[in-house]
């Protein structure tokens, strides 16, 4: 097991750059996943960790040894690949074996080493087996079980589970967060997937145009995101943003005012903030309070008036997509049992603490109490 | 479900007609040939698209072909060219294929070119100086002259399909034997050539027959007593002034056996689907 230290690091494929001055530090025995859009750049900078892609310019360490333009082999890792990559005429022994045999590992290392793996896996009665003659789920534990044997110092893998159905991914999610806790390995792990991201990561990487966009655990991606990017891609369903105007900078927190003349304040850092610049307003389906029936009096300005557009029924909750007076769309979580129709008019309020603010470049203010519209109801 | 099959039913039938009588007429010959083998020569001669009855069943041209040693050597050195020619097609067009299909380097696709224009030229068209070559070799008159051109002749159509397979040889298979610590050579002849077996075996198919079957080399590489083969060496039989018809023929039948057996032995990898199981 070993730390990997990527520092600086650039590629481009042509004239594409598509890892562009990338700095990323991970700790010994510490799952780091790589998330990001299509085309982020984050399948090549696994493929640069394993040696598949050379780099332009940067440095790469996996323990103590600078591993640039060392072939694969020579790094001490493992890759486990989307399409599992089996050998489809070896039996899932020798795809295991296949490997440490090439090395001229002693015969019987070898058949410890796959015994061992293929129990930790639940795959030792299918060892004679060929890869054509397993179910989805199967093959996939055979492809880790090849990166186990090989003892490697880092593994790496590629949407690993995004071949498998829902009910199975979710199964194998588990087993992989309890394989990293007995293995103690360290691990990047590539993905789209933002529940595997948040649920296996100790790290998440935000990746988008070959940049890091943010690092950090995944609460801190949910509660601080550095930019706007981060703040879409991180929670389903997404963020909601609307345009808003700087209209007083309060002790502490910013109050804000909608084109409809809704105000609210937002709790956020008001550092470099001035009265009348143009910001948006980030607010968590999850975060909003919708109330039925007429506005009363009473409640203050910090209220939208919307009217439902579509309702998504989820069972626990609602997903209500909003239309507010002066054109806004956004979504909210409602309680699932609420009797809602379409055409309804409803108000949203949000909490102070709820506010998540983003200036014109993007960039987020710091939020100084992060939090939900419970919490600031309890406090 | 029915219906379609049904409407498709004329089309379908005119098709199998067309199949059904291109097959006859390929057939039609060599029955032919194996039918007069085994009659006497007058049966030959009466009736040529007669069945052998008792009365006309003769063994003579068998007899006679094998009762002659030099046949033997003949259908040995076909063989050892056939087998010699077919093991270097395949073993450097499938190499070059996969540097073709796999790296990417300067000048490419102007080698892809380069073999693809050897499909296009026949390559009996350098005869005069391919006979140059080998007399200032010194190969005139031995199994390696025609063993090189051969090789020469079969390789561009061999990179060609073998390319092609190598290409959809899946690039995730090959990174994952990359980070297995396998080199480029095991990577070559233990990953992929195992998963394009079934092209293999059919290049090997269409590049046998032809230099099984040809005269032309033979003729003007190795036409000496000891170094012809076997399409040469029937030539014997079919004299200036009289031919001996069941010495042709019986020599005809015989010299179709191994390459059917060979074409047995290649087509039984000709199964599809072996990548299944690979990737996802």
């Amino acid at each position: 097991m070993a730390k990997v230290s990527i520092q600086n690091v650039s590629k481009s494929f042509g004239s594409t750059p598509v890892l562009q001055d990338v700095s990323l530090e991970i700790e010994h025995g510490e799952l780091v996943v790589l998330v990001g859009p299509s085309g982020c750049g984050k399948s090549t900078l696994l493929r640069v960790l394993c040696g598949l892609e050379e780099i332009d310019s940067g440095t790469l360490r996996i323990g103590d040894d600078i591993v640039n333009g060392k072939p694969p082999a020579e790094r001490g890792i493992a890759m486990v690949f989307q399409s599992y990559a089996l050998y489809p005429h070896m039996t899932v022994y020798r795809n295991m074996a296949f490997g440490l045999k090439i090395h001229g590992a002693d015969k019987a290392e070898i058949e410890r080493r796959v015994m061992d793996a293929a129990k930790v896996l639940h795959i030792d009665h299918l060892l004679q087996r060929l890869p054509r003659e397993l179910s989805g789920g199967q093959r996939q534990r055979v492809a880790i079980g090849r990166a186990i044997v090989r003892e490697p110092r880092l593994f790496l893998f590629d949407e690993p589970l995004s071949n498998l159905d829902a009910a199975l991914r979710a199964k194998t999610r588990i087993e992989l967060a309890r394989l990293h806790r007995d293995l103690a390995a360290t691990m990047v792990y590539v993905t789209h997937d933002q529940i595997e991201a948040m649920t296996l990561g100790d790290k998440i990487v935000v990746l988008h145009e070959g940049r890091v966009q943010q690092a950090g655990t995944p609460l801190t991606l949910y509660q601080q995101p550095a930019n706007r990017f981060v703040a879409t891609f991180i929670g389903s369903p997404t963020i909601n943003l609307l345009l808003a105007r700087v209209i007083e900078l309060a002790e502490p927190g910013v109050r804000v005012q909608l084109g409809n003349g809704c105000k609210f304040l937002a709790t956020v850092d008001s550092t470099g903030l001035q009265v009348g610049e143009s910001i948006e307003i980030g607010l968590r389906p999850e975060h909003c309070e919708v109330l039925t029936g007429d506005r009363a009096p009473g409640v203050d300005d910090a209220a939208l008036d919307a009217e439902i557009t579509l309702v998504e029924h989820l069972g626990e909750s609602n997903l209500l997509y909003l239309k507010t007076d002066d054109g806004q769309e956004l979504v909210v979580r409602g309680d699932g049992n609420a009797a809602v129709r379409l055409g309804d008019s409803v108000i949203v309020r949000a909490a102070p603490e709820a506010m998540y603010l983003f200036r014109a470049d993007g960039s987020a203010c710091p939020r100084l109490r992060p939090g939900n519209m419970r919490s600031a109801h309890a406090s | 479900m029915a219906k379609p099959m049904h409407k498709a039913a004329p089309g379908r039938l005119f098709v199998h007609l067309s199949l059904l009588g291109y097959l006859v007429l390929a057939l039609a010959p060599i029955l032919l040939v194996f039918m007069n083998s085994f009659k006497e020569r007058s049966a030959i001669f009466d009736n040529p698209l007669a069945w052998p009855t008792p009365e006309s069943f003769s063994l003579v041209g068998y007899r006679k072909v094998l009762a002659r040693s030099d046949v033997w050597l003949y259908f040995g050195n076909s063989f050892v060219v056939t087998v010699a020619s077919l093991f270097f097609i395949l073993l450097f067009g499938a190499m070059a294929a996969w540097a073709l299909a796999e790296y990417r380097f300067k000048g490419n696709r102007w080698l892809k070119l380069f073999f693809a224009f050897g499909i296009m030229v026949p390559i009996r068209l350098g005869t005069v100086s391919i006979l140059q070559t080998m007399v200032s070799l010194g190969l005139v008159n031995t199994l390696t002259a025609l063993v090189l051109v051969y090789v020469a002749q079969g390789l561009p159509l061999a990179i060609m399909i073998l390319s092609e397979f190598m290409g959809q040889v899946p690039g995730e298979l090959k990174d994952a034997a990359r980070c297995d610590g396998i080199d480029e050579f095991r990577i070559f002849f233990q990953v992929v050539v195992p998963l394009i077996r079934p092209a293999i075996a059919t290049v090997a198919v269409f590049t046998m027959v032809p230099i099984w079957n040809d005269l032309w080399f033979p003729l003007i590489l190795a036409p000496s007593e000891k170094t012809q083969t076997i399409t040469l060496g029937i030539q014997q039989f079919v004299g200036q002034y009289a031919t001996d018809w069941n010495a042709v023929l019986a020599a005809l039948a015989l010299a179709i056996v191994p390459v059917v057996v060979l074409y047995a032995l290649f087509s039984r990898q000709l199964i599809r689907g072996i990548t299944a199981g690979a990737v996802k």
